[in-house]
């Protein structure tokens, strides 16, 4: 068991690294929220009004979005890199050792949900900019939102990246899944005025509950129950990362 | 006693026998050779052995342990370098080594100790902590085998080694397979498609074709049980030398003579045309290579050159690329 440990934290490292070493990787991770808040934020909210009075600034209202939205990306497409890793041979290398399947798949959930995180941090950071405050002591759960909100997506593009063998089919999926699941998950709009039809597609996406739960955290305003959201989330999670291991360990 | 047995081991794809009832053993310290062209069934066998396909039918215990039953016993108790590259280039050749040391959970306290050692035995200490990407296709096949070595396995499986590496490199990377089992008393399965590969370095030899293990035994032993050996004479008069020696031919006025142990036989054919006053300028022997077994036993060549050549660029491609 402490030998699965051992080995799931060497997987995560690996990650880590393969991560900070891309430059570019880390320079966009950085800018495109940024451009998101600056121009997205400023130009809808300059002529959008909300029809309750809940929120005075679209800017703060998108805020806790724009981290939900780059968790997401990120995480769901990270489960490329265990089709990377078939097609320049590392996976070879990981099947090949005394280890469980699972423990590369936790392994790899651990490390690229540590990578989002610091992701999601430094636009939290962002905040000061935009003049957006809320309580300190909601940090280490905004944190831990994070982490689930990043596993449980990691988790989903991994089991799906075990359906495919080439990157060029996999990406072209996740293109197919990522506008949807996004554009429905009220990060952009409120959820609460919406035709029934809308609302409930909503409800069906779980990164609306991801969204609602930094929304409660950073601004103290949900849609939702906070404790439903911590439910959807933290079962989101498990559920995806169980399914993934599973696939993985069919698969290969 | 036998660290690799393998009984009547069968692998098949849908209709396709790629493993066809191969059998063998391997002895503790030996070098043992698959030999046989593409596609023949080397790597499948070696995939088997390795846990990481299933065999259709047959028994294989590797180190005392089933491959079936006991998958993650025979995992740590083997070290393997795959026919392809499977390093992680964006690393240094240090993570990749510690990186492997958790994953076989090598003791840490030796940890560190082992990677130098190994680091070391392929003469890549200076390397240590240069990103993989910026290695040669010779340095990245040393780093595997020194990867392969840290969890201290008991038999080392090679596939392919030396595929694609100019001849240079090759050499060395025969020097370090032959220093393993030198210093180290380490069990190798290999499996190559070249010859000169399998005579300098297989105690045994297992020769597989369509599947098939069709010869099993030492290099040497194959080679004298093929009546193989050419004498080659140059004589003053070729035309009677044809008629005193028995099943021989006259190539442009060469006398070319098949038998078995030429180096045996040579002084009485010598003095039996001397006798009849054939004046002999030069004797040249021709020893049998394996590719000569490979053809007597199937046929056809281990491999057709021009085959071999866009082999060779593919897999350079394959080292040097990415």
């Amino acid at each position: 068991m402490i030998s699965e440990f051992r080995a799931v934290y060497g997987i995560a490292i690996r990650e880590v690294k393969r991560f900070f070493r891309a430059r570019s990787r880390v320079f966009s991770s950085i800018f495109m929220p940024l451009f998101w808040l600056v121009i997205f934020g400023t130009g809808l909210g300059a002529s959008m009004k909300f029809s309750n009075s809940t929120f005075t600034n679209y800017t703060a209202f998108v805020f806790p979005g724009v981290i939900a939205l780059n968790l997401f990306m990120r995480s769901i497409g990270a489960g490329v890199n265990i089709l990377v890793d078939k097609q320049y041979g590392f996976m070879k290398e990981m099947l090949v050792a005394p280890i469980s399947r699972v423990s590369i798949v936790v392994g790899k959930v651990l490390g690229n949900s540590f990578t989002s995180l610091i992701q999601g941090c430094l636009i939290l950071m962002l905040a000061i900019l935009f003049d957006i405050s809320f309580p300190l002591i909601n940090i280490p759960f905004i944190i831990f939102t994070m982490l689930l909100i990043s596993a449980g997506f990691l988790g989903l593009g991994m089991m799906i990246a075990t359906f495919f063998e080439s990157v060029q089919g996999f990406q072209l999926m996740i293109n197919l899944f990522v506008m949807p699941v996004f554009m429905l998950s009220g990060a952009l709009f409120p959820i609460d005025n919406l035709p029934s039809w809308l609302s409930l597609l909503t409800k069906l996406d779980p990164l609306t509950y991801g969204v609602d739960l930094l929304r409660y955290l950073i601004l103290g305003v949900s849609f939702f129950n906070p404790v439903l959201d911590v439910l959807v989330v933290v079962g989101f999670t498990v559920f995806t990362v169980i399914i993934a291991a599973l696939a993985f360990n069919r698969r290969n | 006693m036998s660290v690799i047995i393998v009984k009547d081991l069968k692998k098949h794809f849908k209709s396709v026998k790629a493993v066809d009832g191969i059998s063998f053993n391997i002895g503790e310290g030996q070098i043992f050779g698959l030999l046989g062209p593409n596609g023949a069934g080397k790597t499948t066998s070696i995939k088997i052995l390795a846990t990481l396909l299933k065999p259709s039918s047959g028994n294989v215990t590797v180190c005392g342990y089933d491959v079936n039953l006991n998958s993650s016993k025979v995992r740590s108790s083997i070290g393997i370098v795959f026919q392809e590259p499977s390093l992680d280039v964006e690393l240094t050749a240090f993570e990749n080594l510690i990186l492997h040391a958790r994953l076989y959970n090598v003791p840490r306290s030796e940890t560190m100790s082992r990677i130098s050692d190994v680091l070391e035995l392929v003469d890549l200490s200076d390397k240590r902590n240069i990103q993989v990407k910026n290695f040669s296709g010779g340095m990245k096949r040393r780093l595997e085998i020194a990867r392969g070595l840290i969890h201290h396995p008991r038999v080392l499986f090679l596939d392919e080694p030396t595929l694609g590496l100019d001849p240079q490199t090759r050499s060395k990377i025969w020097d370090y397979i032959l220093k393993l089992k030198k210093e180290k008393k380490m069990t190798i399965l290999l499996t190559t498609h070249y010859m000169e590969e399998a005579e300098l370095l297989c105690d045994m030899v297992g020769i597989i074709d369509n599947g098939k293990i069709i010869a099993l035994d030492s290099v040497s032993k194959l080679k004298n049980d093929l009546k193989g050996d050419v004498i080659i004479l140059d004589v003053d008069d070729s035309e009677s030398a044809v008629k005193i020696l028995k099943n021989s031919k006259n190539f442009d006025g060469r006398v070319h003579l098949s038998v078995r142990n030429a180096d045996k036989k040579l002084a009485q054919i010598l003095s039996k045309l001397s006798k009849k006053g054939v004046i002999i300028k030069s004797v040249n022997i021709k020893k049998p290579s394996l590719n000569d077994v490979f053809l007597s036993l199937t046929g056809k060549q281990i491999r057709d050159e021009k085959a071999n050549d866009n082999d060779w660029v593919k897999n350079r491609m394959r080292w040097h690329g990415h």
